[in-house]
């Protein structure tokens, strides 16, 4: 089924009043992921400069959590501390890590410090030591490690990143199958959609007029079809699998306002079945309720256990109304049903920083922002900065349109 | 300095958003300074004017839309246009200088719908029969204007006043004025002057070639004009009315921190304004109004809120403080309880800029519009028109 945007909500967020910001801990890594557009250039960062960004990040974005990122988060020495300050001032910490350096001493040290969730990115085109060659759900039994790792905390919350090829794309159900049957311990995944460079025959990039040689920038391809996946794709083959898929809200791109760059569904259920998924009107509620209430803007719900009180929102939600009456029917086929917990889990479906027609066409409403001397940047756009010195632009493909100079 | 946490950022973005934006020629009777729209095309076909009103509404979900140009009143089917949007349940403006605007006119525009009309009056327009006035001069042709469209009622009344340095200090007195004409006048834009920078260390790109902004025109440059901020119309503005404090804004699309809306509104009646609304009455009728219509609200239909919008003190310490003065007033002088109670918006606008070598557009702008089936920001209109595309401007290193 098409995406309809009359039935889905846009979330409210913008640059200036966004519930997540980003800062970047290390940018050394322990995994070389084929799309990592991450370079290698400054390793650790000062402590004090990741706090500094932090608090810069509160002010300018009045955001409620900051990812931390890398580079790889686990490897930085003063990880516990950086989670305990981000918690100390008032915001949710979440760590994004391909979970190479976690074992439960460490795990249990960053619950103490105040960890709200944790990010794996694990897939396939990773090649991991020990997990060479495993296709997608050759590598749930990684994901199941560490959800099982993560839910004996209790208390913080885990989540999973895929990034997807045209080959792994059609494993998606497979990975969703295995998220949804842990739905107590799993509560995010997101599918992300491979993004980089276009660097097909002829294509040129400049920043501040000047063509940039690309042969130093890590993330790119020459066959565009390649980074060309885009959320609606993604959405098909998630709703040709689990027929009860339904988006409830997302973000739009900064150039094209048409593409879907953050697409979520929100499924309702409990570990035996998934009942269905909350609606717009269920997102919209949750939002500005909490803006009027704490003044800023919530990403997610503030406990996966969300318990059937949210059942009273069918009068307002046609599909938590949908939902509520297939939870019925599954009660009266076995009542042991309705007595098992109720979650909500996010399945996020990401179309990340792209290149379309010419423009650069970014997340409107991104919640990975982050400052880059003294100022805010998209995080996807930081090595363009931190190389070139600024932003790409596309440059005119015949040659002799653009300037000869280069850095 | 303003205080971001006692302000509302709007919750609008591009698809979902209060406002829209057409125009529907290049042609006008004034030439104004600082005018960015080039006389290109002339009027347009009025085909071509629904279909891009359709697929704004499509687009940006938009509960408004202005109709601007040039000057709209010379445009042969403005009354269609005006009925065409009416239809779609779209909240009409015309974005105008006057010139045009009759008794008879105003008449039919209502008749075909029209919500509300933006008159752009300002002292450097050299409008004939008011050359050489100055701002406070110009409240008296302000005047001639929002008493004519009261008189016909069902059309509100705003103004727009391009700033610049000589005119910025006239602002309390124009605002004064616009307190005094509370039942008539619903809204000003007080809008900062802004043009790109043809200086020798800028260049500009457009689809990655480079571009002479010349072509755009005479493009004077002068740092000093281009530079009065959001935040300087507000300080002059609240050295002559104190009571004047802004609730909600849109922050720049390159530097979060700039204000490029910043907006107050004002509740009174025509005895005197009270105070102003407070953010969380600005939040609570965004969201209210698209939970229940799924649009967020670019105005009320009526400019008249009554004495209803004090409930809402309990929530707004701002609407607290104006109840409070409401209160003394009625106490002072008991015709204040019968006088009906308004609402009126004061808009200070920071446009299009190039800031430290980035464009700073307006983030969730609320005059995006269709150019060849795309969503652009209206101010940049000429440089798709002229290039193509929107030109990128770098510094040289």
């Amino acid at each position: 089924m098409p995406i309809d945007r009359k039935n889905i909500y846009k979330f409210p967020w913008s640059k200036a009043d966004n519930p997540g910001a980003w800062v970047e801990v290390t940018d050394a890594c322990d995994l070389t992921c084929p799309g990592c557009y991450r370079h290698r250039l400054e390793g650790h960062r000062p402590q004090k400069d990741v706090e500094d960004d932090i608090l810069l990040c509160q002010r300018l974005t009045n955001c409620g959590r900051i990812s931390i990122a890398g580079g790889e988060p686990l490897i930085y020495p003063h990880i516990a501390a950086v989670v305990n300050f981000i918690r100390r001032n008032g915001m949710q910490p979440v760590i994004f890590s391909n979970g190479q350096n976690l074992d439960r001493e460490l795990a249990a040290g960053l619950r103490k410090a105040g960890l709200h969730q944790i990010f794996f990115h694990i897939d396939s085109g990773q090649d991991r030591p020990g997990w060479k060659g495993r296709s997608e759900s050759g590598l749930n039994e990684l994901r199941q490690f560490y959800a099982d790792m993560i839910s004996d905390l209790g208390t913080v919350q885990c989540g999973f990143n895929v990034t997807l090829t045209r080959k792994t794309l059609p494993e998606v159900p497979a990975v969703l199958d295995w998220v949804r049957k842990n739905i107590p311990k799993v509560q995010n995944v997101s599918l992300i959609a491979l993004r980089g460079l276009d660097l097909s025959a002829g294509k040129r990039y400049m920043v501040d007029g000047k063509i940039v040689d690309t042969s130093r920038w890590q993330s790119g391809s020459p066959d565009s079809r390649e980074i060309n996946i885009t959320s609606e794709e993604i959405y098909e083959v998630v709703e040709k699998a689990f027929a009860e898929t339904r988006p409830a809200a997302y973000l739009s791109g900064t150039a094209r306002p048409e593409t879907h760059k953050f697409l979520i569904v929100l499924y309702l259920g409990s570990p035996r079945k998934i009942y269905g998924t909350v609606g717009a009107r269920t997102v919209e509620l949750n939002e500005v309720w909490t803006h009027l209430r704490k003044g800023r803007y919530m990403a997610g719900f503030p406990k996966p256990k969300i318990g059937k009180k949210i059942f009273l929102l069918s009068g307002l939600d046609r599909d938590v109304r949908k939902t509520f009456f297939r939870y019925l029917g599954a009660g009266l086929k076995n009542p042991a049903r309705l007595f098992d917990p109720l979650y909500i889990q996010c399945i996020n479906i990401q179309q990340p920083n792209e290149i379309l027609d010419g423009e650069v066409n970014l997340c409107d409403g991104c919640l990975n922002q982050m400052a880059y001397k003294g100022g805010l940047i998209p995080s996807c756009q930081l090595d363009e900065y931190r190389l070139y010195g600024g932003p790409f632009m596309e440059a005119a493909e015949a040659p002799g349109d653009g300037r000869a100079d280069t850095h | 300095m303003v205080d971001r946490r006692g302000l509302y950022r709007f919750p609008w973005s591009k698809p979902d958003n209060a406002g829209g934006w057409v125009e529907v020629t290049d042609e006008c009777t004034l030439s104004c300074r600082g005018c960015y729209r080039h006389k290109i095309e002339g009027h347009r076909a009025l085909d071509d004017v629904r279909r891009d009103i359709r697929e704004c509404r499509r687009i940006t979900h938009c509960d408004g839309m202005a109709i601007a140009g040039g000057e709209p009143l010379i445009y042969p089917h403005i009354l269609d246009v005006v009925a065409y949007m009416s239809e779609l349940k779209i909240k009409p403006t015309i974005l105008s200088n006057g010139e045009k605007l009759t008794l008879a006119l105003a008449k039919e525009l209502k008749k075909a719908g029209l919500a509300k009309i933006h008159l752009h009056i300002d002292s450097v327009q050299n409008r004939p029969g008011w050359e050489g006035k100055n701002e406070a001069e110009l409240n008296e042709l302000r005047q001639v204007f929002a008493d004519m469209l009261y008189g016909v009622k069902g059309i509100q009344c705003g103004y727009h006043v391009t700033v610049f340095r000589n005119t910025l200090p006239y602002l309390p007195v124009i605002t004064a004025w616009c307190k005094k004409n509370i039942p008539k006048v619903q809204h000003i834009s007080f809008i900062a002057f802004r043009t790109l920078p043809n200086t020798s260390d800028v260049r500009y790109f457009a689809g990655g070639r480079p571009v002479r902004l010349e072509t755009l025109g005479d493009v004077p440059h002068d740092p000093s004009e281009t530079s009065i901020t959001a935040e300087d119309m507000l300080e002059t503005i609240a050295e002559r009315h104190p009571d004047f404090a802004p609730a909600a804004f849109l922050n720049g699309s390159a530097k979060v921190e700039s204000f490029k809306y910043l907006i107050g509104v004002y509740v009174g009646s025509r005895r005197g304004t009270y105070g102003t609304l407070g953010s969380k009455t600005v939040e609570l009728v965004q969201v209210v109004h698209h939970l229940v219509k799924g649009r967020y609200l670019s105005f009320l239909r009526s400019p008249v809120v009554g004495r209803k919008i004090f409930l809402l003190a309990a929530v707004d310490a701002h609407l607290r403080q104006a109840l409070a003065a409401y209160v003394r007033a009625c106490f002072r002088d008991p015709r204040h309880a019968a006088s009906r109670i308004y609402g009126q918006s004061i808009h200070l606008h920071q446009p299009n800029e190039f800031l430290d070598g980035q464009v700073n557009l307006c983030d969730s702008c609320l005059n995006m519009m269709v150019y060849r089936g795309r969503l652009i920001n209206s101010c940049r209109l000429d440089e798709y028109r002229v290039f193509g595309t929107a030109v990128v401007p770098a510094i040289v290193r």
